[in-house]
């Protein structure tokens, strides 16, 4: 799964933004160069989450499952991700 | 001389139709937190990546002068540094001018920059000169446009600009 363009990168920020209701002490320029940071440490470690990963999952899961096994405890430990059995 | 104020309204603003370069902002119906009976109050969301606009359609006051200056009170959804761009147009026409209202156009943009506050939801008060006012009189019909432009690289703030009250004052004749 290739890095994002700049495109998609922006494209980020602004769902971020949108999504975000929490104070923001910083301004658009440092969303932006932290949006390239993560997609660039997701590049640079993405070997290593796979090699994380137990045997059974990470030989029989597709690139887009275990991408977002990653998106959904990450947003899990932010309190975003809800599920029926939280009621 | 006097300052006469013409006072629009959130809710009575009319929207855009959201076609490319018409985006318009969400209206929302706003609670206070604080103990019942809590004031409620209309708002606009300025988004920060795109430029958003609404506007308000009025008679000019009979003893309009001339200087119109946007007056915009706006608080932050999260942004505490940075800055907003606001925009403001106006068109304007008079009774027996040879223009089709139905094809008017705005007068030329007027800008400024204005630093965001230091604390989410206080309240800062822009003031924007429509230098550029499209020969407005007294007994026009008038237009008057806000936008945010969020998607300028000058627009420094995260997050919506949340747009409480409106009003364009000038000096009486």
């Amino acid at each position: 799964m290739a890095a994002l363009d700049a495109t998609n990168r922006l494209r980020v920020a602004y769902g971020w933004m949108r999504d975000n209701i929490e104070t923001c002490t910083f301004d658009k320029t440092a969303l932006h160069a932290a949006v390239n940071a993560t997609d660039q440490w997701i590049e640079d470690n993405q070997t290593s989450f796979n090699t994380a990963l137990p045997t059974a999952f990470r030989n029989n899961a597709s690139l887009v499952q275990k991408t977002l096994l990653f998106c959904y405890v990450a947003m899990r430990r932010a309190n975003k991700l809800r599920v029926a059995e939280d009621g | 001389m006097p300052t006469g104020s013409i006072l629009l309204p959130i809710g009575a603003a009319v929207q855009p139709d959201g076609s490319a370069s018409n985006l318009a902002p969400a209206v929302q119906r706003v609670k206070s937190s604080a103990t019942a009976p809590s004031p409620y109050f209309m708002q606009a969301m300025f988004d920060a990546a795109a430029l958003e606009q609404m506007m308000w359609s009025f008679r000019v006051p009979a003893d309009y002068g001339s200087s119109p200056v946007l007056k915009v009170q706006y608080k932050m959804t999260s942004a505490t540094s940075g800055n907003v761009i606001i925009l403001g147009r106006l068109a304007a026409v008079t009774d027996g001018d040879a223009i089709d209202v139905d094809a008017k156009a705005f007068g030329a943009s007027n800008s400024a920059t204005v630093t965001v506050p230091g604390t989410v939801g206080h309240i800062d008060e822009a003031s924007l000169a429509l230098t550029s006012d499209d020969s407005m009189a007294s007994a026009d019909f008038a237009v008057v446009y806000v936008a945010r432009d969020g998607a300028s690289g000058s627009d420094t703030a995260t997050g919506d600009m949340e747009v409480v009250s409106v009003s364009v004052t000038y000096t009486t004749a």
